[in-house]
């Protein structure tokens, strides 16, 4: 646990994103574009706009929304995988994001040492990762198969033992994408549980998902967005009854969006 | 509307004391998965030097006639370091697309993916240098007792090898053709490189002008170790020196220019 309670604080925030209808994919394309002269076309998206969000120190907030209203752009900014286009993000803590299922393992290595691999990138000492190695498995109820390699996993095995990693890294700040997706019900309840205890231990938890049950179980607080903006904001259970009304009719004028 | 950005991440994970610690994982990882399915694993990194020798070895000396005593040893000696450039250029260039999950999710220090490969190839290079000294050792060839220029040698080729490898693997990620290209450079580098032949086999005039090439400067050094063989001349390990960390600098203002749009990219 930090000394000092983390922050999430992200203020006026847009994120755009360049599509680049054909953008150089050979060096061969590149070329004849400056040599032609040729003006390849950008449409610009703005994936978030206007974004503001504030989390406290044991707080569970959600982001809910149809797909490709950019609640993955604005947890990739908090992670610090992509910089905001204008505005003023602050976010004091360690991040750990958890990855869908298998992200970030290897997967001809054997579960034991994507633990490593994985921890590492995630920001974890060796030494940490060894004390906690046994407590991973475990949480993940992997002993009999991560010595295996990888790629023989089922989804759900890749998703217990990736979440297991990250729930160990005691981070501050914990982002949660949609990835308990591939979860039985048993281990969903599980997450839950634990996400609960983290967050009540004083971190803050961002949380994704499109079963609105989960939402309603466990978030405090709810972003609902669309189409970049934050539409709604309030208690979870308020909105998720709302969403889930107009969810049906949003998702089908919606479909087909991508991200 | 001016465009204004203010990020705070006071939190970022790793201190300066987990780097080491990154990169030594991620470079065991690289090496353990690259052998994991073969079942002669490592070995092969020995096998494939060892036959490029016998089947070089029958052209030049069975074919072309060519008498270069203990040929063997001799084309040995620059292959290895060879071998060490080509596998390290060429292994970083698809890093980033073979990390992709990660590098789209995580914030870690991405230039620690190209240069965990570039030591992983170290290692074999490592490894594979042992074996040549049990070679000689073995064969009952007298040797130049100063070893010490290698380690400086190594360092150029090191420090070459990770701006190159910063380089490439980001601009692969842009242009996948990055890595076709280098194919062929790094094939035809071979041939103007004294890695089959020493430099004293070809025409005197262009020996002095032959080793400002960095790598041949580099292939002639290890040489040196050999009878016979001396390390090139003070103004070619200079140049070889200088280009090493114009390499070195040049991957490393490319790479703080493109990486940032990495996951964007990806």
């Amino acid at each position: 646990m930090a000394e000092s309670a983390p922050v999430v604080d992200i203020e006026e925030m847009w994120k755009r994103y360049r599509r680049h209808h054909d953008r150089p994919a050979r060096l061969k394309d590149a070329f004849l574009q400056r040599v032609l002269g040729r003006v390849h076309q950008v449409e610009e998206t703005w994936a978030v706009q206007d974004f503001t969000m504030r989390a406290q120190p044991g707080e569970v907030v959600g982001l809910i929304g149809p797909n490709g209203c950019g609640k993955t752009t604005v947890l990739s900014i908090v992670a610090g995988v992509l910089e905001p286009t204008r505005g003023s993000v602050r976010v004091e803590g360690r991040v750990c994001p958890m990855l869908q299922a298998g992200a970030g393992f290897h997967r001809d290595l054997t579960g034991l040492e994507n633990i490593y691999l994985s921890g590492a990138i995630l920001g974890m000492r060796r030494a940490s990762i060894q004390h906690k190695l046994d407590d991973i498995v475990q949480w993940a109820g992997a002993e009999r198969w991560v010595d295996t390699p990888v790629r023989t996993y089922s989804s759900g095995m890749l998703m217990r033992l990736g979440f297991s990693v990250a729930a160990h890294m005691e981070p501050d700040i914990l982002i949660v994408d949609e990835i308990l997706a591939t979860g039985d019900e048993a281990f969903r309840a599980k997450v839950r549980r634990r996400l609960r205890q983290e967050a009540r231990q004083g971190r803050i938890v961002l949380f994704v998902s499109h079963y609105m049950e989960e939402v309603r179980m466990l978030c405090d607080r709810v972003l609902w967005m669309a189409e970049g903006r934050v539409v709604r904001e309030g208690p979870a259970e308020e909105l998720v009854e709302d969403y889930t009304a107009e969810g049906r009719s949003l998702e089908e004028q919606q479909g087909g969006g991508t991200r | 509307m001016s465009e204004t950005m203010t990020i705070d991440r006071s939190g970022r994970p790793g201190g300066l004391r987990q780097l080491p610690e990154l990169l030594g994982i991620l470079t065991v990882a690289q090496l353990k998965a690259r052998y994991r399915r073969s079942f002669l694993g490592f070995l092969w990194s020995l096998i494939m030097p060892l036959f490029q020798i016998v089947v070089i070895g029958f052209v030049f000396q069975g074919l072309l006639q060519h008498r270069i005593p203990n040929y063997t040893l001799v084309f040995l000696t620059a292959l290895l370091p060879w071998i060490f450039f080509s596998d390290a250029v060429l292994t970083s260039c698809p890093v980033y697309l073979k990390f992709r999950d990660v590098v789209k999710k995580i914030y870690f220090p991405r230039w620690a993916l190209p240069l965990s490969v570039v030591f992983a190839a170290a290692v074999h290079f490592g490894l594979s240098m042992v074996i040549l000294f049990a070679i000689f050792v073995v064969v009952p060839v007298r040797f130049t007792a100063a070893f010490w220029p290698l380690i400086p040698l190594t360092l150029m080729l090191t420090t070459m090898l990770a701006g190159l490898s910063l380089l490439f693997s980001v601009l692969h990620t842009y242009y996948q053709d990055v890595e076709y290209a280098l194919t062929a450079i790094v094939r035809m580098l071979l041939f103007v490189t004294p890695v089959m032949y020493p430099t004293d086999q070809i025409p005197e005039a262009y020996q002095y002008w032959f080793l400002f090439n960095p790598l041949a400067a580099i292939c002639e050094g290890f040489r040196s170790i050999l009878p016979g063989y001396e390390l090139p001349r003070p103004e070619h390990l200079v140049c070889a020196a200088v280009i090493s960390v114009l390499c070195l600098g040049v991957g490393m203002v490319v790479f703080r220019r493109m990486s940032p749009q990495l996951p964007e990219v990806l």
